[in-house]
Protein backbone atom coordinates (compact mmCIF):
# COMPACT_ATOMS: atom_id res chain seq x y z
CA UNK A 1 0.00 0.00 0.00
CA UNK A 2 1.19 3.68 -1.18
CA UNK A 3 2.19 6.24 1.63
CA UNK A 4 -0.96 8.17 0.38
CA UNK A 5 -3.09 5.68 0.85
CA UNK A 6 -1.41 4.75 4.41
CA UNK A 7 -2.22 8.23 5.39
CA UNK A 8 -5.82 7.91 4.34
CA UNK A 9 -6.43 5.25 7.31
CA UNK A 10 -7.67 7.51 10.00
CA UNK A 11 -9.76 5.53 12.71
CA UNK A 12 -12.85 7.48 14.50
CA UNK A 13 -13.00 9.54 11.47
CA UNK A 14 -16.31 8.24 9.83
CA UNK A 15 -18.23 10.92 7.75
CA UNK A 16 -22.31 11.28 8.19
CA UNK A 17 -24.44 14.49 7.42
CA UNK A 18 -27.45 15.16 8.67
CA UNK A 19 -29.94 17.95 8.80
CA UNK A 20 -32.63 19.26 12.01
CA UNK A 21 -36.05 20.05 10.43
CA UNK A 22 -37.88 22.66 11.87
CA UNK A 23 -40.61 20.23 12.96
CA UNK A 24 -37.88 18.02 14.76
CA UNK A 25 -37.10 15.94 11.90
CA UNK A 26 -33.76 14.83 11.37
CA UNK A 27 -32.42 13.36 7.82
CA UNK A 28 -29.22 11.85 7.62
CA UNK A 29 -26.76 11.11 4.65
CA UNK A 30 -23.97 8.61 4.35
CA UNK A 31 -25.13 7.43 8.00
CA UNK A 32 -22.54 5.21 9.89
CA UNK A 33 -23.58 2.62 12.37
CA UNK A 34 -21.99 5.03 15.81
CA UNK A 35 -24.27 7.82 13.97
CA UNK A 36 -26.85 5.38 14.03
CA UNK A 37 -26.51 4.50 17.93
CA UNK A 38 -26.32 8.21 18.44
CA UNK A 39 -29.58 8.84 16.69
CA UNK A 40 -31.08 5.85 18.59
CA UNK A 41 -30.11 6.65 22.18
CA UNK A 42 -32.05 10.28 21.28
CA UNK A 43 -35.02 8.40 19.90
CA UNK A 44 -35.46 4.95 21.07
CA UNK A 45 -38.69 4.53 19.04
CA UNK A 46 -37.30 5.09 15.94
CA UNK A 47 -37.90 1.97 13.76
CA UNK A 48 -36.34 3.25 10.94
CA UNK A 49 -32.84 3.81 12.46
CA UNK A 50 -33.34 0.52 14.64
CA UNK A 51 -33.47 -1.22 11.52
CA UNK A 52 -29.90 -0.39 10.70
CA UNK A 53 -28.77 -1.30 13.91
CA UNK A 54 -27.38 -4.53 15.39
CA UNK A 55 -26.17 -5.78 11.79
CA UNK A 56 -24.26 -7.86 13.71
CA UNK A 57 -20.74 -6.65 11.79
CA UNK A 58 -17.90 -5.25 13.16
CA UNK A 59 -17.44 -3.80 9.94
CA UNK A 60 -20.16 -1.04 10.53
CA UNK A 61 -17.51 -0.18 13.09
CA UNK A 62 -14.71 0.50 10.96
CA UNK A 63 -12.24 2.23 9.67
CA UNK A 64 -12.87 5.57 7.50
CA UNK A 65 -10.51 5.73 4.69
CA UNK A 66 -12.08 9.18 3.14
CA UNK A 67 -9.54 11.73 2.30
CA UNK B 1 -34.69 -11.57 -12.34
CA UNK B 2 -33.18 -13.65 -15.09
CA UNK B 3 -29.49 -14.33 -14.72
CA UNK B 4 -27.88 -14.45 -18.02
CA UNK B 5 -24.83 -16.43 -18.68
CA UNK B 6 -21.82 -14.00 -18.63
CA UNK B 7 -19.31 -14.88 -21.09
CA UNK B 8 -16.96 -15.72 -18.83
CA UNK B 9 -19.30 -18.10 -17.06
CA UNK B 10 -18.73 -20.24 -20.53
CA UNK B 11 -15.11 -20.00 -20.61
CA UNK B 12 -14.92 -21.11 -16.86
CA UNK B 13 -12.53 -17.79 -16.34
CA UNK B 14 -12.82 -15.78 -12.80
CA UNK B 15 -14.31 -12.09 -12.65
CA UNK B 16 -11.10 -11.13 -11.62
CA UNK B 17 -9.20 -12.33 -14.39
CA UNK B 18 -12.05 -11.25 -16.86
CA UNK B 19 -12.08 -7.47 -15.34
CA UNK B 20 -8.22 -7.33 -15.27
CA UNK B 21 -8.96 -7.43 -19.34
CA UNK B 22 -11.40 -5.13 -19.65
CA UNK B 23 -10.32 -2.64 -17.34
CA UNK B 24 -7.48 -2.89 -19.96
CA UNK B 25 -9.43 -2.14 -23.07
CA UNK B 26 -11.56 0.61 -21.13
CA UNK B 27 -8.42 2.48 -20.44
CA UNK B 28 -7.80 2.43 -24.05
CA UNK B 29 -11.40 3.78 -24.97
CA UNK B 30 -10.81 6.58 -22.89
CA UNK B 31 -9.07 8.21 -26.20
CA UNK B 32 -12.97 8.35 -27.56
CA UNK B 33 -14.96 8.21 -24.49
CA UNK B 34 -18.31 7.23 -24.92
CA UNK B 35 -19.16 5.89 -21.08
CA UNK B 36 -22.49 7.81 -20.47
CA UNK B 37 -24.96 8.81 -23.29
CA UNK B 38 -23.81 11.80 -23.34
CA UNK B 39 -21.32 10.49 -26.01
CA UNK B 40 -18.88 13.35 -25.62
CA UNK B 41 -16.24 11.18 -27.72
CA UNK B 42 -13.25 13.44 -26.22
CA UNK B 43 -10.29 12.09 -25.87
CA UNK B 44 -9.37 11.70 -21.92
CA UNK B 45 -5.61 10.09 -21.96
CA UNK B 46 -5.04 13.58 -24.30
CA UNK B 47 -6.77 15.90 -21.73
CA UNK B 48 -9.51 16.36 -23.29
CA UNK B 49 -12.44 16.83 -21.36
CA UNK B 50 -16.25 16.19 -21.81
CA UNK B 51 -19.43 17.75 -19.81
CA UNK B 52 -18.47 15.39 -16.72
CA UNK B 53 -14.89 17.43 -16.50
CA UNK B 54 -13.13 13.78 -16.09
CA UNK B 55 -9.74 13.22 -16.98
CA UNK B 56 -7.75 9.67 -16.97
CA UNK B 57 -7.38 10.10 -13.71
CA UNK B 58 -10.24 8.70 -10.97
CA UNK B 59 -10.54 10.18 -7.33
CA UNK B 60 -12.62 9.36 -4.61
CA UNK B 61 -14.35 11.52 -2.04
CA UNK B 62 -15.68 8.92 0.45
CA UNK B 63 -14.84 4.96 1.45
CA UNK B 64 -16.11 3.91 4.31
CA UNK B 65 -18.78 1.50 5.73
CA UNK B 66 -22.11 2.66 6.02
CA UNK B 67 -25.48 1.45 7.30
CA UNK B 68 -27.67 3.66 4.91
CA UNK B 69 -28.37 1.89 2.07
CA UNK B 70 -31.11 -1.10 1.52
CA UNK B 71 -31.20 -3.49 4.41
CA UNK B 72 -30.25 -6.49 2.94
CA UNK B 73 -27.20 -4.53 1.64
CA UNK B 74 -25.81 -3.37 4.60
CA UNK B 75 -23.47 -2.55 6.20
CA UNK B 76 -21.61 -2.15 2.85
CA UNK B 77 -18.62 -0.68 2.23
CA UNK B 78 -18.84 2.55 0.40
CA UNK B 79 -16.80 4.10 -2.12
CA UNK B 80 -17.35 7.32 -3.67
CA UNK B 81 -15.45 8.56 -7.18
CA UNK B 82 -15.70 11.99 -7.94
CA UNK B 83 -17.44 13.58 -10.85
CA UNK B 84 -20.61 12.87 -12.59
CA UNK B 85 -22.16 12.85 -15.71
CA UNK B 86 -25.24 14.75 -14.58
CA UNK B 87 -25.68 17.79 -13.02
CA UNK B 88 -28.56 17.70 -10.63
CA UNK B 89 -29.30 20.73 -9.05
CA UNK B 90 -30.28 19.07 -6.19
CA UNK B 91 -27.38 16.92 -5.89
CA UNK B 92 -26.65 16.09 -1.82
CA UNK B 93 -22.85 15.52 -2.76
CA UNK B 94 -22.35 18.41 -5.22
CA UNK B 95 -19.51 20.06 -4.65
CA UNK B 96 -17.70 16.16 -4.93
CA UNK B 97 -20.00 15.03 -7.87
CA UNK B 98 -19.83 17.86 -10.24
CA UNK B 99 -15.77 17.83 -10.23
CA UNK B 100 -13.82 14.83 -11.08
CA UNK B 101 -10.70 16.50 -9.17
CA UNK B 102 -12.24 16.63 -5.60
CA UNK B 103 -10.65 14.42 -3.14
CA UNK B 104 -7.83 12.37 -3.63
CA UNK B 105 -6.23 9.78 -6.13
CA UNK B 106 -7.56 6.41 -6.46
CA UNK B 107 -5.51 3.11 -6.52
CA UNK B 108 -7.06 0.21 -7.51
CA UNK B 109 -4.94 -2.13 -5.36
CA UNK B 110 -5.28 0.40 -2.31
CA UNK B 111 -8.83 0.34 -2.04
CA UNK B 112 -9.24 -3.16 -2.84
CA UNK B 113 -6.69 -3.80 0.37
CA UNK B 114 -9.58 -1.70 2.33
CA UNK B 115 -12.35 -3.21 1.13
CA UNK B 116 -11.40 -6.59 1.72
CA UNK B 117 -10.54 -5.77 5.46
CA UNK B 118 -13.66 -4.08 5.16
CA UNK B 119 -15.48 -7.62 4.39
CA UNK B 120 -13.11 -9.42 6.62
CA UNK B 121 -14.65 -7.38 9.52
CA UNK B 122 -18.20 -8.37 8.56
CA UNK B 123 -18.94 -5.86 5.95
CA UNK B 124 -21.96 -7.65 3.55
CA UNK B 125 -21.16 -5.82 0.21
CA UNK B 126 -18.70 -3.42 -1.52
CA UNK B 127 -20.50 -0.24 -2.78
CA UNK B 128 -19.04 1.82 -5.61
CA UNK B 129 -20.93 4.83 -6.32
CA UNK B 130 -20.28 8.51 -7.04
CA UNK B 131 -20.84 11.13 -8.32
CA UNK B 132 -21.28 8.51 -10.71
CA UNK B 133 -18.84 5.63 -11.64
CA UNK B 134 -19.47 4.67 -14.65
CA UNK B 135 -17.53 7.89 -15.83
CA UNK B 136 -13.89 6.29 -14.09
CA UNK B 137 -15.10 2.29 -15.87
CA UNK B 138 -11.33 1.45 -16.03
CA UNK B 139 -10.83 2.12 -12.42
CA UNK B 140 -13.70 0.42 -11.32
CA UNK B 141 -12.85 -2.73 -13.16
CA UNK B 142 -9.47 -2.01 -11.97
CA UNK B 143 -10.77 -2.30 -8.63
CA UNK B 144 -13.29 -5.36 -9.49
CA UNK B 145 -10.15 -7.08 -10.33
CA UNK B 146 -8.12 -7.06 -7.74
CA UNK B 147 -10.68 -8.12 -5.65
CA UNK B 148 -11.81 -11.80 -4.65
CA UNK B 149 -13.90 -12.74 -6.56
CA UNK B 150 -16.53 -13.94 -3.68
CA UNK B 151 -16.99 -9.98 -2.59
CA UNK B 152 -20.17 -9.31 -3.36
CA UNK B 153 -20.40 -5.65 -5.40
CA UNK B 154 -22.92 -3.35 -5.92
CA UNK B 155 -22.92 -0.64 -8.72
CA UNK B 156 -24.52 2.57 -7.69
CA UNK B 157 -25.80 4.52 -10.75
CA UNK B 158 -27.52 6.55 -12.35
CA UNK B 159 -28.38 4.49 -15.01
CA UNK B 160 -27.52 7.25 -17.66
CA UNK B 161 -24.32 4.88 -19.33
CA UNK B 162 -24.05 3.63 -22.53
CA UNK B 163 -24.15 0.88 -24.34
CA UNK B 164 -20.62 0.40 -24.56
CA UNK B 165 -19.91 0.98 -20.69
CA UNK B 166 -22.93 -1.50 -19.70
CA UNK B 167 -21.23 -4.48 -22.08
CA UNK B 168 -17.85 -4.02 -20.48
CA UNK B 169 -20.20 -4.17 -16.93
CA UNK B 170 -21.74 -7.55 -17.29
CA UNK B 171 -21.00 -9.99 -14.98
CA UNK B 172 -19.07 -7.81 -12.92
CA UNK B 173 -21.49 -6.87 -10.12
CA UNK B 174 -23.61 -8.87 -8.60
CA UNK B 175 -26.27 -6.20 -7.89
CA UNK B 176 -27.16 -2.72 -9.65
CA UNK B 177 -28.45 -0.52 -7.60
CA UNK B 178 -30.52 2.05 -9.78
CA UNK B 179 -31.46 5.56 -9.68
CA UNK B 180 -34.67 6.81 -12.26
CA UNK B 181 -34.88 10.19 -10.87
CA UNK B 182 -37.32 11.74 -13.34
CA UNK B 183 -40.24 10.88 -14.60
CA UNK B 184 -40.19 12.98 -18.15
CA UNK B 185 -37.52 14.65 -19.89
CA UNK B 186 -38.39 18.19 -19.30
CA UNK B 187 -37.88 17.46 -15.73
CA UNK B 188 -34.63 15.96 -16.37
CA UNK B 189 -33.76 18.97 -18.98
CA UNK B 190 -33.98 21.71 -15.90
CA UNK B 191 -32.87 19.83 -12.53
CA UNK B 192 -30.19 17.52 -14.05
CA UNK B 193 -29.61 19.62 -17.70
CA UNK B 194 -29.60 15.93 -18.83
CA UNK B 195 -31.30 15.31 -22.91
CA UNK B 196 -33.40 11.99 -23.88
CA UNK B 197 -32.90 10.65 -20.03
CA UNK B 198 -36.21 8.30 -19.65
CA UNK B 199 -35.11 6.54 -22.93
CA UNK B 200 -31.93 6.11 -21.69
CA UNK B 201 -32.38 5.06 -18.18
CA UNK B 202 -35.79 2.86 -19.16
CA UNK B 203 -33.07 0.78 -21.21
CA UNK B 204 -30.51 0.70 -18.99
CA UNK B 205 -33.01 -0.40 -15.99
CA UNK B 206 -34.16 -3.27 -18.55
CA UNK B 207 -31.03 -4.65 -19.45
CA UNK B 208 -29.21 -4.43 -15.82
CA UNK B 209 -33.08 -6.52 -14.65
CA UNK B 210 -31.61 -9.46 -17.41
CA UNK B 211 -27.79 -9.05 -16.70
CA UNK B 212 -27.79 -8.54 -12.68
CA UNK B 213 -29.91 -8.41 -9.48
CA UNK B 214 -31.61 -5.22 -9.93
CA UNK B 215 -32.93 -2.31 -7.31
CA UNK B 216 -34.45 1.00 -8.81
CA UNK B 217 -34.51 3.88 -6.31
CA UNK B 218 -36.37 7.06 -6.92
CA UNK B 219 -36.24 10.09 -4.31
CA UNK B 220 -39.45 11.75 -3.72
CA UNK B 221 -38.83 15.88 -4.35
CA UNK B 222 -41.35 18.20 -3.79
CA UNK B 223 -43.52 19.61 -6.49
CA UNK B 224 -42.38 16.42 -8.28
CA UNK B 225 -45.03 13.61 -7.56
CA UNK B 226 -46.88 13.39 -10.14
CA UNK B 227 -44.72 14.61 -12.87
CA UNK B 228 -41.51 12.30 -12.41
CA UNK B 229 -42.76 9.40 -9.58
CA UNK B 230 -46.27 8.62 -11.10
CA UNK B 231 -44.90 7.67 -14.35
CA UNK B 232 -41.29 5.91 -12.73
CA UNK B 233 -43.94 4.10 -10.82
CA UNK B 234 -46.32 2.96 -13.60
CA UNK B 235 -43.46 2.00 -16.08
CA UNK B 236 -41.99 0.17 -13.07
CA UNK B 237 -45.20 -1.84 -12.45
CA UNK B 238 -45.53 -2.48 -16.08
CA UNK B 239 -42.47 -3.08 -17.59
CA UNK B 240 -40.12 -4.46 -14.27
CA UNK B 241 -42.80 -6.52 -12.44
CA UNK B 242 -41.34 -7.55 -9.19
CA UNK B 243 -38.18 -5.58 -9.15
CA UNK B 244 -37.44 -4.27 -6.17
CA UNK B 245 -37.76 -0.41 -5.68
CA UNK B 246 -36.94 1.37 -2.64
CA UNK B 247 -38.71 4.91 -2.49
CA UNK B 248 -36.71 7.33 -0.79
CA UNK B 249 -38.49 10.62 1.18
CA UNK B 250 -35.48 11.94 2.53
CA UNK B 251 -35.30 14.66 0.23
CA UNK B 252 -33.08 17.62 1.55
CA UNK B 253 -32.55 21.30 -0.36
CA UNK B 254 -28.76 20.62 -1.08
CA UNK B 255 -26.90 22.50 -3.35
CA UNK B 256 -28.42 24.58 -6.13
CA UNK B 257 -31.74 23.18 -5.07
CA UNK B 258 -33.15 26.68 -4.26
CA UNK B 259 -32.87 27.39 -7.75
CA UNK B 260 -36.11 25.52 -8.45
CA UNK B 261 -38.81 27.17 -5.57
CA UNK B 262 -40.33 23.95 -5.53
CA UNK B 263 -36.97 22.40 -4.22
CA UNK B 264 -36.57 25.11 -1.25
CA UNK B 265 -37.55 23.05 0.86
CA UNK B 266 -38.18 19.15 1.73
CA UNK B 267 -40.82 16.80 0.72
CA UNK B 268 -44.04 17.78 2.51
CA UNK B 269 -46.72 15.01 4.50
CA UNK B 270 -49.37 15.25 1.90
CA UNK B 271 -46.81 14.73 -0.76
CA UNK B 272 -45.09 11.45 1.21
CA UNK B 273 -48.72 10.29 1.13
CA UNK B 274 -49.45 10.51 -2.21
CA UNK B 275 -46.10 8.88 -2.99
CA UNK B 276 -47.12 5.70 -1.38
CA UNK B 277 -50.53 5.67 -2.75
CA UNK B 278 -49.04 5.61 -5.97
CA UNK B 279 -46.60 2.72 -5.16
CA UNK B 280 -49.27 0.71 -3.36
CA UNK B 281 -51.85 1.50 -6.65
CA UNK B 282 -49.06 0.36 -8.59
CA UNK B 283 -48.13 -2.91 -6.56
CA UNK B 284 -44.77 -2.22 -6.46
CA UNK B 285 -42.13 -4.37 -4.75
CA UNK B 286 -41.11 -1.99 -2.24
CA UNK B 287 -37.98 -2.64 0.10
CA UNK B 288 -36.42 -0.52 2.74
Amino acid sequence: MTTEAKNLQKEDNLVSELLILPDGQILVHNLTEPFAKVLSELNPECDQINSRLNTGSDAAQGKNYTP
Amino acid sequence: MICAETSFAKTLQSRSTVARERARTAREMLAECNWCAHRCGVNRLAGEQGLCHAGSETRFFIAQPEVSDELELIPTFAIALSGCDLRCDFCITGASSWNAKAGVSFNAGDMASCAVEAVHSGARTVMLLGGEPTIHLHAALELVAALPDSVRLIWKTNAHGSVEARDLLDGMFDIWLADFKFGNDACAQKLARVPDYVRVVRENLLWANEHSELIVRHLIMPGHVECCWRPVAEWLASELPGVKVNLRSGFWPAWHAARHQELRGTVKPDEKKLAWEIARECELNLVA
